[in-house]
């Protein structure tokens, strides 16, 4: 198929069950399944934002494929030129070298960078661990990186302390291109961040991508952001992917209710917005104790009694000759769901363009 | 609706014959914040927290306060209820609150925030609810008891009235099975539902303002939305204002009446709701409905950032404090001299030299600057 010959990523049945023990002989009496079998890829060069409220494996997914944690079943393959390997069941030395392809941007500025460690340090580390280079020409690449996400390569001395929380995400940044990764993976990467500075974070994402041609797993709950960035987009709900398709074929016809109503949800900044939204009642569902059928059912308003008995596949809904279109949804083709429609800024526009900082 | 609830005989309309009153208030305002300063003092040094914050919130009204983090906006809420932390203090300005059925005004700012007055107004005139639902609910208490505790500490009622009290507000918030959930303990609860029992509990005793500082951050979309329709149906239905604090644009839009934008402790603009989406003035404001990434925005459009971060609170502050980061600033101006509220439209008070020679100077800041 021409659609897998720029595969970089291609997971197929990932599932994660986390074991739940109870009493005193710590009997396992049951799993939370965050993340049940799911199967998506990503092509080389592109951004897939993957959506979801708390709760719905999103993150899990993203460890799995860094192997933070060891998948219960199913496959990841990591396609490079020349070789595929199976990440979900390597180990040992031979894991470690495929860890260095793929690199973490973590949500927490704060948490995420040592301080007692200098930018230097922080943005040298996966150098010194991974190549071969010599002190002075890991100072030379630090800088260049610095450069790159817009910092003053002459604060490499300094702690991250001295940084706000916008410049360091861009150290966190900086560390997870330093041996030109394959894939990036984001975890909510600029939710921690405020308007202003998460925008400048935003742009200097999308600049990169450009420049250097990232391919990204970028997970958010941050709809607009997530729009704004991805070339596709998955949705989950929990532990499932629910639909998955392009960007722009999801946010203005979504084939799944459960996309309608996260769609419907999000607070706009536009005063005219009236709150014809549709309100879900209830609570998101326990992925401990999943319902039958298709999962939404218990929230949705279109549910029937087939939703309630029978899971509904992830299956390719797109018109012949459209780009695919996946959507788990029984009634996928009957439905009209409302979607968000290309609105121009309901303020003027501005007059010029800011670029980012540089510290 | 909820019979627990309202006491008839205080309606807002009897300030209309309001006699002697220190500082002349308008019937319908609630809160009026007059050039309200405050300190904290650190070991790295004095940190100027609001830097002159003049703020009013009529009755019945929804007003939203956004601002990035460090601009003030909870600095200011806490000032409102007198809990700002031990390390700072008020060292000037007004807080002018009209309680319910009250015949004077009373200046917050000047009360001691341990005396029985002020305790009196406490929970009972202004309630508030905070962003983390887990960390501000007690986890030993039950939902029940925390209601029963409001209720009994401002009310001489029965245990017996409040817990039926206290079940009744349960249903007003909307959680089911409140004869029930009136005895489980927080941690029992999801995280929507227990913003909703913290809800319950700021609604108590039947408050004239509600402060919600970030009620919603911490909630997923679809139960943000759950929530946001909430508030909004209890301010229509008790008639009580909101002064919502966020840095969320989108829940301002869904909610506000009246906006103010934040920045550095000061207010740099405020508007109607509608002002100040459509026609924002402030280039503070123009950045920051730039920068959100919106949902619907047509391809390939480039966010607009504002440059620079927020100074370090620390810093001292010349001229106006946005004038490092603004793309407009007017060199020689905007550096040097802090710019004085003014009125662009009615009702709609902004804060830049850019718009010095447009109007002159509006009647309440003009002694400002």
């Amino acid at each position: 198929m021409d659609d897998h010959a720029h595969l970089l990523l291609d997971v197929r049945g990932l599932k994660k069950y986390f074991p739940i023990h109870k009493g005193f002989f710590k009997r396992h009496v049951g799993d939370v399944k965050a993340v049940d079998d799911v199967s998506f890829f990503i092509r080389r060069g592109e951004t897939l934002g993957l959506v979801g409220e708390s709760g719905c494996g999103k993150t899990t997914i993203g460890r799995l494929i860094l192997r933070g944690y060891k998948p219960t079943a199913g496959a990841i393959e990591f396609i490079t030129p020349g070789s595929t390997v199976d990440l979900a069941t390597l180990e040992g030395e031979a894991l470690r070298r495929q860890r260095s392809k793929i690199q973490m941007i973590f949500q927490d500025p704060y948490a995420s960078l040592n301080p007692r460690m200098t930018i230097l340090e922080i943005v040298g580390e996966p150098l010194v661990c991974m190549s071969d280079h010599s002190r002075a020409q890991i100072r030379e690449r630090v800088a260049e990186l610095l450069q790159a996400v817009g910092l003053n390569p002459n604060y490499a001395n300094r702690y991250p302390h001295a940084f706000s929380g916008g410049q360091r995400q861009r150290i966190g940044i900086a560390r997870a291109l330093a041996l030109n990764p394959d894939l990036i993976v984001a975890d909510e990467a600029v939710s921690a961040l405020d308007v202003s500075i998460q925008a400048q974070v935003v742009n200097l994402l999308e600049d990169l991508q450009q420049s250097l041609g990232l391919t990204t797993l970028f997970i958010s709950h941050d709809l607009g952001v997530v729009e704004h960035i991805s070339d596709r987009v998955a949705v989950m709900y929990v532990g499932r992917l629910v639909e998955i398709g392009a960007t722009d074929a999801l946010f203005r016809t979504p084939k799944h209710p459960y996309t309608e109503a996260l769609l419907s949800a999000v607070p706009r900044p536009d005063p005219d917005y009236k709150l014809e939204r549709m309100v879900l009642q209830g609570e998101v569902a326990d992925p401990a104790n999943r319902p039958s059928g298709c999962a939404f059912h218990p929230r949705c308003p279109y549910a029937r009694e087939i939703c309630r008995v029978q899971e509904p596949p992830l299956i390719n809904v797109a018109p012949e000759g459209h780009a695919p279109h996946l959507s788990a949804c029984h009634f996928a083709d009957e439905l009209d769901l409302k979607g968000v429609h290309i609105t121009p800024h309901p303020v003027a526009a501005r007059p010029a363009y800011t670029q980012s900082e540089s510290a | 609706m909820q019979p627990t609830l309202t006491q008839p005989s205080n309606n807002g309309t009897e300030y209309a014959t309001l006699t002697a009153q220190p500082i002349v208030n308008r019937s319908d305002t609630l809160i009026d914040i007059h050039d309200l300063h405050v300190k904290f003092r650190t070991n790295e040094g004095i940190v100027h927290a609001l830097r002159g914050v003049n703020l009013q919130i009529r009755r019945g009204e929804t007003f939203g306060l956004v601002g990035e983090s460090g601009s003030g906006k909870s600095v200011t809420a806490q000032a409102i209820l007198r809990i700002i932390p031990t390390s700072g203090h008020i060292s000037g300005g007004n807080i002018l609150f009209t309680p319910r059925g009250a015949e004077q005004s009373l200046d917050l700012a000047q009360i001691n925030p341990h005396s029985c007055a002020m305790r009196k107004v406490r929970g009972r005139d202004i309630a508030m609810i905070f962003q983390e639902p887990m960390t501000s609910l007690s986890p030993v208490h039950t939902i029940g008891a925390q209601i029963i505790e409001a209720v009994r500490l401002h009310e001489k009622v029965s245990k017996k009235t409040a817990r039926d009290r206290a079940i009744d507000l349960l249903r007003l918030v909307g959680i089911p099975r409140p004869e029930l959930r009136v005895d489980s303990y927080s941690f029992e609860l999801s995280g929507g539902m227990r913003q909703r029992a913290m809800i319950a509990i700021a609604l108590s005793c039947d408050p004239s303002l509600l402060i919600a500082d970030e009620p919603t951050t911490a909630l997923d979309v679809t139960i943000q939305a759950q929530i946001l329709e909430l508030l909004q149906r209890l301010q229509e239905e008790l008639k009580m204002s909101i002064l919502m604090i966020t840095h969320n644009l989108g829940v301002i839009a869904a909610l506000a009446h009246r906006v103010a934008v934040m920045y550095l402790g000061q207010v740099v603009e405020e508007g109607s709701k509608e002002q100040l989406f459509a026609n924002p003035r402030h280039p503070y404001t123009q950045g920051l409905l730039h920068s959100v990434p919106r949902i619907g925005a047509p391809k390939g459009e480039r966010l607009w950032a504002i440059s620079g971060t927020v100074p370090s609170p620390y810093a001292q502050v010349i001229g106006c404090a946005f004038h490092p980061r603004c793309d407009q600033r007017i060199a020689g101006t905007c550096d040097l001299h802090y710019p004085a509220t003014r009125t662009v439209d009615q009702g709609h008070f902004t804060a830049c030299h850019l718009y010095e020679t447009d109007t002159p100077n509006a009647v309440e800041s003009a002694d400002h600057g």
